[in-house]
């Protein structure tokens, strides 16, 4: 049976090195007879870190990391309150960028909440914005939707790629065809929003790029999941 | 019974003060060890820490920080056998999440317990040690008939082994002890870092034999040998400008029946004052066991205990927030209470372990924590016929741990050296020829 030749114990017979000090165990290694150590490894060593204790401490640096220009900012604004009309912009935006990392820390290990916080978040976010203009201009009829639109085809797709059983092209090939439904979406919003009716233009363009791309990708991903040779499937 | 482990509990009387105090240079940590027969087996270990664990919840705490006082806490880390050092209870950060107040280190044969004084005391940390051997030894074919004051792993714990037992036994009525002057100590540069250790073992039997001829006990032979060394450091530095006096904790379960496994000790310092004129060793050994018999009284200690637990129920010092308790706590621990001593010896009597195990363990050690203040204090514990005395010091003078030794010796008494450095070793083993 091995012996560290540091720490003089005992170790398991298939021990590389000890545990405890980490030192290399020789195939020869026997009883250490020394009454102390010669060096002071295995120091500082009373330390386990506590579940879940790396979250809490990110929570606290970005509550002081952003609540701190706030509080600075709130302050300029009570002592100067008709100088900073920008203030309340910097704020929102603080605001936001700190609920928007802290969210995935908060609802840690659960997908679902992290999406719909995030998203909210981002919606009131901009609405905010929107409102520091004196009333609602753009937010809900070109903010929301977008917002809504990119969220909601990334979950889909996220949560298809997850669920596939085999991963490879079809995986990009699934991205390609959200970013041209996404282009479709923003394209559709913004000419709504501008011209007063839903006309596709620039992103036709886009879609006719990407469909032969991703439907290529898709096919191919098909032919080696069924292990047909691309050499034979397009035999000449 | 079954007990739910506490989430989290206030810290007992004797371990307020710790928290302020602790630090690099005064870490609060001492240790117990157990050197047994055959190299330690780390897999055995590190399962019989696991069981013990469960059986003592409120060991498995961390530190927390409270707006008026400090407090323990459940803390769900799993506790593991750690590298022994060469300098030993150094280097123990208590403050935080996840960190335990005590580790388990293994060297050899030797298992050790080092522990802040913040969580128990020399008592409560020996039952615990001598548990964990009990259930390595177990584990390892040894039978257990009767697990006496023992911790069984397998037995719920005592709501009692988690009580401030100094509350309960707190009398508003009785009147607080006389307070002392500051004590003469030994001019020493102290290290920071390196913690020299000195451990003598003597046989028992020669010892009781020695203190049956001074007609007392071995604590006030012990004690009075200490004084001696003190003055012999004394007069080498020509300073003879205050009273030599020695701290000697208590342990309180004696006097006031508990079974709490948090501290539960307070004091007696006996003294001598070389100023007045020289005092015989005879002298000192007398006065000394007189000291002693009149401050281990019942009566005598709930003084103590009453000028202790006051301070804590003062409604005006327990609203005053943390931080600011910390700076005073600190500074009346080192610059009013600690300079009333020359040093201390604490003497953890004789220990034992079922008969089944007994044969499987060499000796147990005592090391008592590092002190920047006092510098080089005494441990001492009996198993059979081993009495151990450990020397450690933070000084860089080993005068004091010499001149025991040498009177030791001189007594008649055969000494086993051993010390965590070499130089330190040779003039011992020198030492100890001399004397012969």
């Amino acid at each position: 049976m091995p012996y560290c030749y540091r720490c003089g114990v005992k170790l398991e017979d298939d021990a590389l090195s000890c545990p405890l000090c980490g030192a290399v165990v020789p195939e020869d290694s026997v009883p250490s007879e020394r009454c102390w150590p010669v060096d002071d490894a295995g120091e500082r060593s009373n330390f386990t870190r506590q579940p879940g204790a790396a979250r809490i401490l990110a929570r606290q640096i970005l509550l002081v990391v952003f609540m701190t220009p706030v509080l600075a900012l709130l302050s300029i604004r009570a002592i100067a309150p008709d100088t900073a009309d920008w203030l309340g912009y910097v704020l929102v935006s603080l605001v936001g960028i700190w609920a928007l990392s802290t969210i995935p820390l908060v609802a840690w290990r659960n997908p679902a909440a992290i999406v719909v916080g995030e998203i909210a978040t981002t919606i009131g976010v901009m609405v905010g914005l929107d409102l520091l203009g004196g009333e609602l201009a753009w937010s809900l009829e070109i903010g929301v939707p977008i917002v809504v639109l990119v969220s909601v085809v990334s979950t889909v797709v996220t949560l298809w790629v997850v669920r596939l059983r085999e991963r490879g092209a079809n995986v990009a090939s699934v991205i390609l065809a959200a970013i041209a439904v996404i282009c479709v979406g923003l394209d559709v919003i913004v000419s709504s929003y501008v011209h007063g009716t839903p006309a596709p233009g620039w992103s036709m363009v886009v879609v006719a790029a990407l469909s032969p791309v991703a439907a290529f990708l898709a096919y191919y991903h098909r032919s080696l999941r069924v292990r047909v040779p691309l050499g034979r499937r397009f035999h000449a | 019974m079954s007990v739910q482990p506490a989430a989290w509990f206030r810290l007992d009387n004797a371990a307020l003060v710790f928290p302020a105090v602790a630090g690099s240079r005064y870490t609060t940590v001492f240790r117990i060890s157990a050197t047994l027969t055959r190299p330690v087996e780390l897999d055995r270990l590190s399962t019989a820490l696991t069981r013990l664990a469960r059986r003592t919840p409120y060991f498995q705490v961390h530190l927390r920080r409270g707006l008026f006082w400090y407090f323990f806490e459940e803390n769900s880390g799993m506790q593991r056998v750690m590298a022994d050092s060469r300098n030993p209870c150094r280097d123990f950060n208590i403050r935080g999440a996840g960190r335990f107040a005590y580790r388990i280190r293994a060297f050899g044969s030797r298992i050790a317990l080092e522990v802040s004084h913040i969580l128990t005391d020399g008592t409560g940390a020996m039952r615990f040690l001598r548990s964990l051997v009990a259930e390595y030894l177990r584990l390892g074919g040894c039978r257990i008939d009767a697990y006496d004051d023992l911790l069984d792993p397998d037995s719920e714990p005592d709501p009692e082994e988690n009580e401030d037992a100094f509350d309960r036994y707190y009398r508003r009525e009785v009147p607080g002890p006389d307070a002392k002057g500051r004590a003469w100590r030994a001019p020493s540069t102290v290290d920071r870092h390196r913690y020299f250790v000195t451990t003598g073992r003597v046989s028992t039997t020669a010892l009781l034999a020695l203190a049956k001829s001074y007609g007392v006990k071995v604590t006030p032979l012990l004690v009075a040998m200490h004084m001696e060394a003190i003055e012999s450091s004394m007069h080498a530095s020509g300073s003879v400008t205050r009273p030599i006096r020695v701290l000697v904790p208590v342990n309180m379960r004696s006097f006031f029946p508990s079974s709490t496994m948090r501290n539960f000790f307070l004091y007696v310092d006996p003294e001598i004052d070389p100023r007045v004129g020289e005092w015989s060793f005879d002298e000192k050994v007398r006065i000394v066991a007189r000291q002693m018999e009149l401050g281990l009284d019942r009566r005598q200690l709930q003084r103590h205990l009453v000028r202790n637990i006051g301070s804590e129920r003062n409604p005006v010092l327990r609203v005053v927030p943390r931080t600011v308790k910390d700076w005073i706590l600190a500074y009346v621990y080192r610059r009013v209470n600690e300079p009333r001593f020359s040093g201390s010896l604490s003497n953890l009597g004789a220990v034992r372990l079922p008969e089944s195990c007994g044969d499987h363990v060499k000796h147990l050690d005592f090391m008592p924590p590092p002190n920047p203040v006092t510098r080089t204090n005494c441990g001492v514990v009996t198993f059979g016929d081993r009495t151990s005395i450990t020397w450690a010091s933070v000084a860089h003078d080993r005068t004091i741990e010499r001149e025991f030794f040498r009177l030791l010796v001189s007594s008649g008494v055969r000494v086993e050296l051993e010390t965590n450095y070499t130089e330190l070793w040779r003039d011992a083993c020198r030492t100890v020829t001399d004397a012969e």
